[in-house]
Formats: structure tokens, sequence, C-alpha cells
């Protein structure tokens, strides 16, 4: 417990630190090229414009039938699917490298290493606001409306946070103790987009399969995405309430881990 | 008061002969026996006094490092106890706290935050560390562009200039060229002057006698000594000239061929301060010239046993492992102590101090 409370202290003492390593870390994927931070809104933009145009007339029209939903714009649907999946994804590639890719600091200054791992997740969310901005603006244009749920959005967002950092505190110590379990982890990231409901829509699920979606947080906050930027209605409570109590557990438990190991770091890499 | 003391401490590593074996400690976290112990360091008793400048000198992989980075906190020692009374310990080595990708202007700051200082005081006071590492335009370049020269410039002017109550030198100054290691000289003097403690670690004997008040030597993990730099020193030196005399008896046959009398015993090789070594002393003391007299006082040829006139030709490949020196009869002579080239009644050759 004492490591937890010294690892808060040092945070809070450091917050500066964590402020300019987030900039920075922001700043690090646009920093060579000429358009800068530009990048930051046309990545999801053009993203956004090849998935409509390849998918809501290629794929959509079955997938219109399918769903009964015949306005449906399905490279929006997708889209907005993609958005937390690809911070998931983006969350434990980093996490993982956090304090390996850090190694100059890490082995030769004091500096509390909860920082990496925050930044990290402050970062990526961040980008996906970015994404999520570029969507709503799309949204409004393509389909002439903007749903009253959006304003929800921060608290979503939040959620994710926490959720995020318990996977950025475990996974930046896993990747630490057990630099192997990158391989795997790549892996199961891609499987994992394929049984949570991205490309394919929850409803249809046979009910023998349910339990993919039902104990998957990340097909949450992919359907409550969807539900408050598309769909305008108030996502499941009783299921954002029991990913928020996993949210919270999971950050819990990974920085006390991370606390509770993170003196042996220095030695490891 | 204390500034920094350390007591027993002791630092351990594992050394793994297969990944088996590590991927067992790391799995049982470090609790398991597997692999091979090394110990870097070996019960570390330290206490430094405030505004202290302590030398730590010893020979590679004696454990200088180690301890400075268990001083600093970058690493915990495996026993015993660290504690530090220093508000700010700023810690340079080569290369520290930089990272490539960003401009040294960006690292400035950086390495401002790590220590907590805020980021309005250190852009007040970049000015003054870009005066102080001279780097000009690169100043605005990653780091990675950078020569070592320059990282150690801009790495010591920030350690420097932000004024910490620890400061520890790790073997950096060298990479400096010389005007450079001037003014680093005089700053470190300046910070002695208001109060700060001081780490010093340095190959450089000469560096170590003109800064520190007091040396500590390390020799295999172990705190052999502490005391009076030039003490300190002297006593380095024998370690080392214990330690590479065997080779040196290889390699360098002008110094170290064994002599012998005529009846085949060894004889002393007195230098000029009479002692028995071949190399001691804090190294100011220089030889200037030796003769060999036969026992009528006359000079004599070197002749070598294979009767080659010179002690060292060929190809080096070949060793002689013992010369004698014979007089033109053919004898074997006694050596006498050379010549002291100050006349008669000056005592040890002294060159005065090398600056």
């Amino acid at each position: 417990m004492e490591a937890v409370s010294s690892s808060l202290v040092a945070l809070y003492r450091r917050r500066w630190l964590a402020v300019y390593l987030t900039q920075r870390e922001l700043s690090k994927n646009h920093r060579k090229s000429y358009l800068g931070f530009l990048w930051a809104f046309l990545t999801p933009l053009l993203m956004i414009v090849f998935l409509t145009l390849i998918f809501s007339e290629m794929v959509g029209l079955r997938f219109r039938e399918l769903t009964g939903d015949t306005a449906l714009n399905f490279g929006l649907y997708l889209y907005c699917g993609l958005v937390p999946y690809l911070a998931f994804q983006e969350t434990l590639s980093k996490s993982i490298n956090s304090i390996r890719s850090n190694a100059g600091l890490v082995q030769k200054v004091i500096l509390p290493l909860e920082v990496f791992p925050l930044t990290r997740s402050i970062a990526v969310l961040t980008d996906m606001v970015f994404g999520l901005v570029m969507l709503i603006l799309v949204v409004a244009f393509l389909e002439h409306r903007i749903n009253w749920t959006i304003v929800l959005l921060p608290l979503l967002i939040a959620l994710q946070l926490v959720f995020t950092l318990g996977l950025s505190y475990l996974f930046a110590f896993i990747g630490t103790y057990l630099p192997d379990v990158r391989g795997l982890v790549r892996v199961s990231v891609r499987a994992l987009f394929f049984i949570t409901p991205i490309i394919w829509t929850p409803e249809r699920l046979p009910e023998n399969l349910r339990f993919l979606v039902d104990y998957n947080p990340l097909a949450f906050l992919v359907i409550a995405y969807r539900d408050l930027v598309l769909g305008g209605v108030i996502p499941d409570l009783s299921w954002a309430l029991r990913f928020s109590i996993f949210a919270t557990a999971l950050c819990v438990v990974g920085f006390v881990v991370f606390a509770r190991t993170k003196q042996n770091f220095a030695e490891l890499i | 008061m204390a500034v920094i003391s350390l007591k027993g401490v002791s630092k351990r590593y594992r050394i793994f002969q297969s990944w088996r074996e590590q991927l067992k400690w790391v799995v049982s976290f470090g609790r398991s026996k597997a692999g091979r112990e090394f110990w870097a360091l070996k019960d570390i008793d330290l206490e430094v006094e405030r505004g202290t400048t302590l030398g730590i000198i010893g020979r590679n992989g004696a454990g200088k490092t180690t301890l400075l980075r268990i001083i600093s906190g970058v690493i915990q020692p495996t026993d015993g106890t660290g504690r530090l009374n220093g508000r700010m310990v700023a810690r340079f080595a080569l290369g520290a706290g930089f990272d490539d990708k960003f401009t040294g202007r960006e690292n400035v700051i950086l390495n401002g935050l790590i220590l907590g200082i805020g980021r309005k005081e250190m852009l007040e006071r970049f000015d003054e560390i870009a005066a102080f590492a001279d780097i000009g335009d690169f100043m605005y370049e990653p780091v990675k562009t950078y020569s070592s020269g320059m990282r150690a410039r801009l790495g010591f002017a920030v350690a420097v200039t932000i004024e910490p109550d620890i400061l520890i030198v790790d073997e950096a100054l060298s990479a400096g060229d010389a005007a450079f290691k001037a003014k680093g000289m005089q700053k470190m003097r300046d910070l002695q002057a208001s109060g700060t403690t001081v780490l010093f670690v340095s190959h450089g004997m000469a560096q170590i006698k003109e800064f520190c008040s007091e040396a500590v030597l390390l020799h295999q993990g172990m705190l052999v000594s502490r005391g009076d730099t030039e003490q300190m020193i002297d006593q380095y030196r024998a370690l080392i000239s214990k330690t590479t005399v065997q080779q040196e008896n290889q390699r360098d046959l002008d110094q170290s061929s064994e002599l012998l009398d005529h009846h085949g015993r060894p004889v002393d090789v007195e230098t000029p301060n009479g002692s028995p070594s071949l190399r001691h002393g804090t190294g100011n003391a220089k030889r200037k010239k030796a003769k060999l007299l036969d026992h009528h006082g006359r000079p004599v040829d070197v002749a070598a046993l294979n009767g080659s006139p010179s002690l060292r030709r060929g190809t080096g490949d070949a060793k002689r492992k013992k010369a004698k020196l014979l007089d033109h009869h053919g004898r074997p002579v006694d050596v006498v102590a050379p010549e002291k080239d100050h006349g008669p009644g000056a005592p040890a050759v002294r060159e005065g101090r090398k600056r």
C-alpha cells in the first residue's frame, strides 16, 4: 500500500512532466511531416471517406437488408466501431513497450515511471477524440443531423480512460517482465477484432454465442459509441455499470502491480 | 549532517546460463534462486558530509557506477539501506536522460521537469544553459545528430546550471575538449564553493587530485579504504601495478625483465625514491635517466642473452623471460641505482605537479 501511495504522490509532484510527455507523445507521430498536426484530423477523415465509399456501396447493400435499416451508412457504422477498437489496439502496443522504449531515461535518471503508461494512455485517447470529432462532423454533413446524446461522450471517454489506464499499467508491467508476450498480445488483439461486433451486428448473433458480446468489455465500448454518436440513444445502463466496475478493478490491479514491481524495471531492460 | 548515508549496501545481480533460468527468476518475481550470483557491491558503508567533494576511484567493474546508480536511486540495493538528505540529485553520465529523437532544447526542458523544476523556471535558465553548453544552433537539432562531445557539453551544462544539492559526475567530462574541460572545472569549483556535495568518478587521477578533498577506493565491489585523495591514488596505483605487473613482465622488457646478480639471484631495481616497486607513488615522480654501470663505475653495453645488443628485437612474438646484464668480459654485472640527474644530494626526482 505504501508503494501505491508514494507512487501517486510522485506522479502528482511531476504532473508537469506528465503534461510535457503527453504533448511529446502526441507530436511524435506528426513531427516529421509537412502538414504536421493537421494529420491528427486528416487521418480519420481519409479513413472515413474510404470506408464510406467502399463499404457503403459494396458491402452495405447486403448489410442494410440484413439489419432492415435502409438508411444505414455502413462506412460510418464500421468507423464508429473502429474508433474504440483502434484506441484499444494502440494502448496495448504502446503500453507494452512503454518502459523498454524509454530505457535511456529509465536506467539513467530518477523519475516516476508511472508517467509513461499514463501519458501514453492519454495520448492515445486524445488521438481518438480527434477521430470522434471528425466522425461527428461527417455524420452531420452526410446525414444532416447531430444526436443530442453526444453530450454524454465525455462520460464515456472518462470511463474508457479508466479502462485504458488499467490496461496500460498491467501491460507495461507484463511487457517489461516478459517481452515475449508481445507477439501473443498482437495475435490476441487481432482475434478480438473479429469477436467484437465491429464488422458485424450484435443483434443477429445466435443465442449460444451471446457471451462473446456480454463478457467483452470492448463490445460495450463499441456499442456504446454507436448508441451515442449514430443511434441517438442512451446505452444499456446496467451494462455500463458492469463495465465501470470492471474498468475500475482493472485500473486498481494494474496500478498496484506496476507500483510494486517498478523498482526492478531499470535492471530488467 | 550527512547528505548521503549508506549502510551495509550490497547489490547482487544474477547471471543466467539459459533462458529457462531467467524465465524462472522473472516469473517468481526475483524470489527464485536460479542463476549464478554476482555481487556488484558488497556491504558498503558510506557517509558523505554536506559540501564534500568525494572522488570515487577503482578499476573498471569495481562497482563505481553501480554505487552511483544506487545513490541516485535509479536501482535498488539488494541489501542495506541508503538515505539521501538532498533536495535534488543531478547525475551526469554520458548521454543520460536524453531522448535522441528530440532537440537539445526539448531535452533541456525535459531534464528540468524530471528533476522537478518547473517549465517556466527552466525556460528562464535556458539561455544560461545554452551559453554554457556553447553548441550553437545544434541546440535546436535532435540529439541524435550530436557528437559525443556535444552530448557531454549539453548534459554537463544542464547538470551544473540547475544548482543541485548533490552533483554526481560519472566519468563524462573526458568527452569534452580541453577548453570545455577547463570551463567545466571552473563551474564545479563554483558549485563546491556554494556548498554542493559532489561525487566525482574519473580515471583521470589528475582531475581527482585537483578536485576531491577525500576519496574512496572501490575494488571488486568492496570499499577498500577511504581517506586523503593522494593516499587513495597511491593505493589505486599500487593496485593497478600489482594486477598488471604480470602483463608488463611479458610486454615491457625495458621495465620489468628480471635482473640477476652474478649468483643468479634476482636483484632489486632501485628507483629514485628507493621503493622496490617498479611503479609507485602518485605518478608525479618520473625517472629521467637510468644508466647501467659495471663495478668500475663505467657504463656498460647492454648485451642480451642471445648476443643481440638490443633488448627488444624481432617481431615481438618471441618473448624473453629473463635477461642478464653482462659486462664486456661476459660476466653478469650488478645493477646499481640509476644516477640522479639533479646532481649529488638531490632528493627524489620530482617534476612538480602535472597540469
